[in-house]
């Protein structure tokens, strides 16, 4: 039977008083077995080694165990397709691979050089548009349109949200 | 090595399969002294999440420094010395201390209680228990952080004197004076605040009669 802390108590005050050293740690001791040790936080083993630097590569059994069986099935995978990929190349003779190649980089080679012509085309109309715009007066009349435009967006944002327009909140 | 193998390793072993670059064991190896470190850490500056800050501190300095712990020494004191400078660092960069109002075990009631019981005790006296030990986590509370330290190193973690020494950076002569003085005074803050042992108590009722 564990004796009550209270019993133990009562042993280590006595023993303190009589100085019994050897008895009052032993009591003492006792009393602090009860004494309930903190616990971390989950995770914490977790952000000490990421603070240290390291990462945790232990797998629990079913990590382990798919990753077994993931290997085994690539492997079975490779040793039937493989004698098929042999047999698909013995098919092909390497000059026709070479043509094949050769004709690809020619086709890309088109691509790029239909995109370069409209491209021109595009550079020429900038060119035109630019040219126009820069003269005086047009440039002046867009100056123009672009100030009236903000001031209208600016006259209709304040007509239709009046609670937000200073001169309402002096007024009010 | 085996998952295995390593949870069943000694201190030693482990620190040595650290040093060769697993990590899992020195996850093993906090593992096993987060609950010992940080329960002193946590007594001795009062706030839980303050000491988990402190405690990560103080194993990262230890994970850094492993390579110069000697192997013949206790692991556990040595951990505990990194932790001891880790606090006191703290507490002289002039934090204030917190002393928690209340003491730094578990919230509810019937958890004081299963930690206080005995297996024959009824219900009363399990309750009666469970005060009982959150009076003395109270009273070590309001002990000087050296004093607490001391008495937790000694008579919860079980450290010997000369462990007690290692830890505090103090001679042993100076540990056992101060664990005198720290036995007396939490004795008298028990007695402060009314944990006087129902029989003495009874004692001196007769003696008033």
């Amino acid at each position: 039977m564990t004796e009550r802390l209270d019993m133990t108590m009562r042993r280590w005050l006595a023993a303190e008083q009589a100085g019994r050293e050897a008895d009052a740690e032993r009591a003492l001791a006792r009393m602090f077995a009860a004494l309930p040790m903190s616990a971390a936080s989950a995770g914490f083993a977790d952000r000490v080694l990421a603070s240290a630097g390291l990462r945790s590569t232990a797998l629990a059994w079913w990590g382990r165990a798919a990753v077994a069986a993931l290997l085994l099935i690539t492997g079975l995978a490779l040793a039937y397709t493989l004698p098929l990929v042999v047999g698909l190349a013995a098919l092909v003779a390497p000059g026709e691979v070479f043509a094949a190649v050769v004709q690809g980089f020619v086709g890309l080679a088109n691509r790029v050089d239909e995109v370069v012509a409209i491209w021109h085309i595009l550079a020429r109309v900038m060119e035109t548009l630019t040219a126009i715009a820069t003269a005086p007066p047009v440039a002046i009349t867009l100056l123009t349109l672009t100030i009236l435009s903000a001031a209208t967006f600016r006259g209709l944002s304040g007509l239709l949200s009046p609670e937000r327009s200073p001169g309402y909140v002096q007024a009010h | 090595m085996r998952q295995k193998d390593r949870t069943t390793a000694s201190d030693a072993e482990l620190v040595e399969q650290v040093l060769a670059g697993s990590s899992e064991a020195f996850r093993q190896l906090v593992e096993r002294f987060q609950r010992p470190v940080l329960s002193v850490i946590a007594r001795m500056v009062g706030d839980p999440a303050l000491a988990e800050d402190l405690a990560q501190e103080a194993f990262i300095k230890a994970y850094r420094a492993l390579g110069s712990f000697d192997p013949r020494r206790k692991l556990a004191s040595w951990l505990f010395k990194i932790a001891h400078n880790t606090t006191i660092d703290h507490l002289r960069r002039g934090r204030p201390e917190t002393v928690p109002l209340e003491p730094a075990g578990p919230d509810d009631e019937e958890s004081w209680e299963v930690l206080a019981a005995s297996e024959d005790e009824g219900p009363q006296r399990r309750a009666e228990q469970a005060q009982l030990v959150r009076g003395l986590d109270a009273a070590l509370g309001r002990l000087a952080p050296r004093y607490r330290e001391i008495l937790l190193l000694r008579f919860q973690q079980g450290l010997a004197y000369h462990e007690i020494a290692e830890v505090t950076g103090l001679a042993m002569g100076t540990v056992k004076v101060h664990l005198h003085r720290a036995r007396k005074l939490l004795a008298a803050e028990l007695a402060a605040a009314g944990f006087v042992p129902p029989e003495r108590w009874r004692e001196k009722k007769k003696g008033r009669a």
